[in-house]
């Protein structure tokens, strides 16, 4: 099954909620139709809720594009706008450099450049913390992705940026 | 957004009446419960019965009040979660910061 629909967003924070639920409205059948359980749909809620979060907050434009993509691999989720970009890309310099994007006492969210334009986000869990209140991050979103997700990659092509979140159907 | 449902010596516990707890509510959410917790100058236990989806300003508001609570050397207690909010909180390990408890019974039993 092959399914592709795009979704108009206009980045107005009152208007999250209603555009997470046509966006998971859609997917909702599909994803029954396809077999896939209860998590899979709450995993592409927590990613849809945090780009359109993203947009709201980082984009600097008054509109962007959700592209919604589900094969029998996998469902991919595309968050496209001519906003600011971020600066990740031309941050790292080497391809296969990597950054800490964030921190906290549990977790650390890296970035790595895969290409010219191309960053992946990958996260590492410190299993030996010791809880410090004080010291955990307030800011959660790309986080949240990263962790939901199989596979999280930012692209910017002058001007256009477009991050990508790939959920692995049947893990 | 939070109700006062009941005023006890060590704790204050709270309803919030939202359903969606999003973007569009996280900093209100903040404001209030930091009053509340400078106000009533106890832990505020939080029913969170009402909300089926959290996103992460929301949750950074939590932990924003948490860090402010610990200061006080207070707490911020979440009782009754859906089990979608629990999963998200799972996912970003944030069970292992908050006290969670599936009934105020429960806490009290705990944490009493």
């Amino acid at each position: 099954m092959i399914a592709t629909t795009a979704f108009t967003f206009d980045n107005q924070p009152e208007n999250i909620t209603q555009c997470s639920r046509t966006i998971l409205g859609y997917l909702e059948p599909l994803l029954t139709q396809n077999g896939q359980a209860r998590a899979l749909l709450l995993r592409a809620k927590f990613i849809v809720g945090e780009l359109l979060n993203n947009a709201v907050k980082h984009s600097g434009t008054n509109q962007t594009q959700i592209e919604v993509h589900l094969s029998d691999k996998a469902l991919v989720i595309k968050k496209i706008d001519t906003g600011t970009p971020f600066n990740l890309v031309s941050k790292i310099e080497k391809q296969d450099a990597q950054l800490i994007v964030s921190s906290d006492v549990m977790h650390l969210l890296y970035a790595i450049k895969k290409d010219e334009n191309t960053v992946s986000f990958f996260c590492k869990e410190n299993l030996t913390f010791e809880l410090d209140v004080n010291k955990l991050a307030e800011h959660l979103g790309l986080l949240i992705i990263t962790k939901a997700a199989d596979e999280f990659t930012y692209h910017y092509l002058k001007p256009t940026n477009v991050f990508t979140v790939k959920v692995n159907l049947g893990r | 957004m939070i109700n006062i449902s009941r005023e006890e010596e060590s704790y204050l516990l709270v309803d919030v009446n939202l359903t969606e707890a999003n973007l569009s509510h996280s900093e209100q959410f903040k404001n209030e419960l930091i009053a509340l917790l400078n106000d009533k100058q106890r832990s505020i236990w939080i029913n969170m019965q009402q909300v089926t989806y959290v996103d992460s300003s929301f949750l950074g508001a939590l932990v924003a009040a948490l860090k402010h609570a610990i200061g006080m050397q207070r707490d911020v207690v979440l009782i009754n979660l859906q089990k979608d909010i629990d999963d998200m909180l799972k996912l970003i390990r944030l069970d292992k910061v908050f006290k969670i408890y599936d009934t105020e019974q429960e806490a009290k039993q705990a944490i009493a």
